[in-house]
């Protein structure tokens, strides 16, 4: 069945040299409605839908099965009061800047590394950017057997094999290296986008450039410094914002590795959603936290999005 | 009437009363809320086959709950959206409450009476499967909590034969294990929950089961004495060097613990759960009563000594399944001697007395007979509302990084103040 503009046009054309009455034109604003409609549809359903919803419920008590009660603001007035969240919300930004500044600068510098000699590399980024694939719940366990208190721990086994035995700890088991752990177990995870995106910069970069700036006698970490990295920026720019909200909404791995603890310390508001909808299923409160999340994605997404948009045709 | 109307009459009653029993006998669906995983769900699932195979009207219908971490958030998320099933799994009495609370569970007394469970089931397990007045269900799975893990050949090394019955015996062993070269004669798990075992098993010995009822139900404050003398145990339990420097109590979960204490032979003592007994069969290959085994929590004197904490599954009877007759016919089959059977025969130990105590291994049996000698309570985590246990249980994790007296007031107000506000 032809559809569409062109298709209609043709339809017409070929029903007049046949001497047929010429089907109806589908008018172009008609059918980019048509074409858009399901995916409004899907959008409306899947996305729009259920965040009405969870604004609705954050205006809401809702206590297990129990009867809900309307409690306008008070959700709201509640966790700006809590001392449980406010630290959740220092703990997200320690973990969001930490994941994010480590995991882009860590792959932005592999890929400059990558960037001379892009063949030999290849295997060496594929394993890298594989990390990507992997999924966050997968990466906790992985950390866990890495982490682990004791000799058993792989991290505390390899200080005790190189004889720095003294510096083993429990590595999960103190707030501030709980949370430590935390960032660079991300991190890794992370890595593999930044070194993408970073080394595709890179080879956009003409050659006559950097072979100009050996000719003036430029040395390798020159031509880092001066032409590689700024030209590479636009890529470190998307890992950025990818990895930024991704570290905001981070879950899985916290879930896995510290269940946001010793003592709530490495709770981000992404795990303080999840305990107060899902644990202790005060769904209002939880949606109300959801929200403040959504707010906190928006404000980084919003300029992100403009500033990526605001040349496009 | 002639001779053929009689016979004919006769058949007719024959027939009558060949077919009365058979329509009494319930048929359908009974659909059964699911949210276990591995062992346990096996052995749904053979109860389920064995049930089936005895009433062959009736077919049991599993609706998979798939959640991670609390397994409630699931159930309740179903429920809400309209699942209606006959019956529930659940372990959490805080749970039957709010389930009850929300018009959707079915008393059950009168069938308890009419079927005579009471042969059965003890009336402590009555008493444990009631909620305010009513009985919801029957418990069909429990485990002793109150249960020392250990490797009996390591305390023999020092001189140890049995595992020490009083409380100053036990702590009395920290040090001459410490000298033989053990890290950490009690393997403490802080990481989420565990920590809660040691300091509920001692509330239990210094209060009795009254304190348990009370405070569950928050008509004693957090803060009342017998918590107060609780916590000074657990304090001078690690005064006496039990344990491991605080941060690996608080990295370590259970099966850490567990590795310690079974495979790395570095700790001696793990107080948690009945699960350990499939953990170290299945994974360390360990014969049970031979290379490991469960003894009591220590006496302290204070009249309380014989009483236990346990876990339970049990299965909850729902308002809003359309087989209730089916659903009761389960239950009773969970009570009486094949479904009984079938729960035992997979290595769990069972509240109903229709099983032969003689299937369970060594350390089952052990488990049995200590839950037989006194007064029986849930675990306080598990009859606590969400909001409460989990501040219960982080108050308690930054106690066992301080463990000191003047941190035991404090960590019980801190609990108290999110108590006053979750009732």
């Amino acid at each position: 069945m032809n559809s569409g503009i062109s298709g209609a046009a043709m339809t017409s054309a070929g029903a007049m040299a046949a001497g047929r009455k010429p089907r109806r034109q589908v008018s172009q604003p008609m059918a980019a409605f048509a074409l858009l409609t399901p995916v409004v549809l899907l959008f409306g359903l899947s996305v729009i839908y259920p965040l009405f919803e969870t604004i609705r419920i954050s205006f809401w008590q809702i206590r297990g099965l129990g009867k809900p009660s309307y409690v306008g603001i008070d959700n709201y007035v509640r966790l700006f009061t809590d001392p449980t969240f406010l630290g959740t919300l220092w703990t997200t930004l320690i973990f969001t800047l930490g994941v994010t500044i480590l995991s882009v600068s860590i792959g932005w510098f592999l890929a400059m590394l990558c960037a001379f000699a892009p063949k030999q590399t290849a295997v060496f980024r594929l394993m890298i950017f594989a990390t990507f694939g992997i999924s966050e719940a997968v990466a906790g366990y992985i950390w866990i057997g890495i982490f682990r208190p004791g000799e058993s721990g792989l991290l505390n086994g390899m200080l005790i094999a190189v004889g720095l035995g003294d510096w083993s700890q429990a590595w999960l088991g103190s707030g501030t290296s709980a949370l430590v752990a935390l960032i660079v177990a991300a991190s890794w995870s992370a890595v593999g986008l930044p070194l993408l995106l970073s080394f595709a910069a890179v080879q956009t970069i003409p050659r006559t450039v950097l072979e100009a700036a050996q000719m003036d006698g430029a040395k390798p970490l020159a031509v880092v410094w001066y032409i590689m990295m700024p030209l590479s920026t636009a890529g470190a720019r998307v890992a950025i914002f990818i990895n930024l909200l991704s570290a905001l909404r981070a879950f899985d791995i916290i879930f896995v590795l510290t269940n946001g603890g010793p003592a709530r310390a490495t709770e981000t508001v992404g795990f303080f959603m999840y305990r107060e909808s899902m644990t202790q299923f005060n769904l209002g409160y939880g949606a109300a936290a959801t929200i403040v999340l959504l707010v906190a994605v928006l404000i980084v997404a919003i300029p992100a999005i403009a500033q990526r948009t605001k040349g496009a045709k | 009437m002639n001779g053929l109307g009689r016979i004919v009459g006769a058949l007719g009653v024959v027939m009558t009363m060949a077919w009365q029993p058979a329509s009494a006998q319930p048929t359908g669906e009974v659909e059964i809320l699911n949210w276990l995983g591995g062992a346990d769900a096996a052995v749904i699932n053979e109860l389920a086959k064995g049930f089936e195979a005895k009433y062959p009207g009736v077919t049991i219908k599993q609706v998979p709950v798939t959640t991670s971490g609390d397994q409630r958030g699931g159930i309740r998320t179903a429920l809400l959206g309209g699942q209606k099933v006959d019956l529930i799994i659940s372990a959490w009495p805080a749970f039957r409450k709010e389930l009850a609370d929300a018009g959707m569970l079915r008393d059950v007394s009168s069938v308890w009476t009419e079927k005579n469970w009471d042969k059965l089931l003890s009336p402590t397990w009555r008493a444990l499967s009631t909620t305010d007045g009513a009985v919801y269900g029957v418990p069909y799975i429990f485990g002793y909590r109150s249960g020392i893990w250990h490797v009996p050949a390591d305390l023999q090394k020092i001189g140890l034969q049995a595992f020490p019955a009083d409380w100053n015996g036990f702590t009395g062993t920290f040090e001459p294990l410490r000298k033989a070269g053990f890290a950490e004669p009690v393997a403490l798990p802080g990481k989420i929950y565990a920590h809660g075992e040691w300091f509920e098993s001692l509330l239990l010995r210094v209060g009795g089961p009254e304190v348990i009822d009370d405070l569950a139900a928050h008509k004693i404050k957090w803060t009342d004495e017998r918590l107060v003398k609780a916590l000074q145990f657990y304090s001078d339990m690690m005064a006496k060097g039990c344990c491991a420097s605080a941060q690996t109590i608080l990295a370590s979960h259970w099966d850490d613990a567990a590795d310690r204490v079974f495979v790395d032979r570095t700790a001696n003592y793990l107080l948690i759960g009945m699960w350990i007994n499939a953990r170290a069969r299945s994974q360390y290959h360990l014969v049970p009563g031979k290379d490991y085994a469960l003894g009591k929590f220590p006496a302290i004197g204070l009249g309380h000594d014989n009483d236990s904490l346990v876990d339970s599954k049990e299965v909850l009877a729902t308002s809003l399944g359309a087989n209730p007759e089916g659903a009761d016919l389960f239950l009773d089959y969970l009570v009486n001697g094949e479904g009984a059977g079938i729960i035992a025969k997979a290595g769990f130990t069972v509240p109903s007395s229709a099983v032969d105590v003689s299937a369970y291994d060594p350390v089952a049996a052990s488990s049995v007979d200590y839950v037989k000698e006194g007064q029986v309570r849930f675990v306080l985590g598990d009859m606590l509302p969400g909001q409460l246990v989990d501040e219960y249980r982080v108050a308690l994790q930054k106690f066992v990084a301080n463990p000191v007296e003047a941190q035991i007031m404090p960590t019980l107000e801190q609990i108290e103040a999110v108590a006053a506000q979750s009732y």
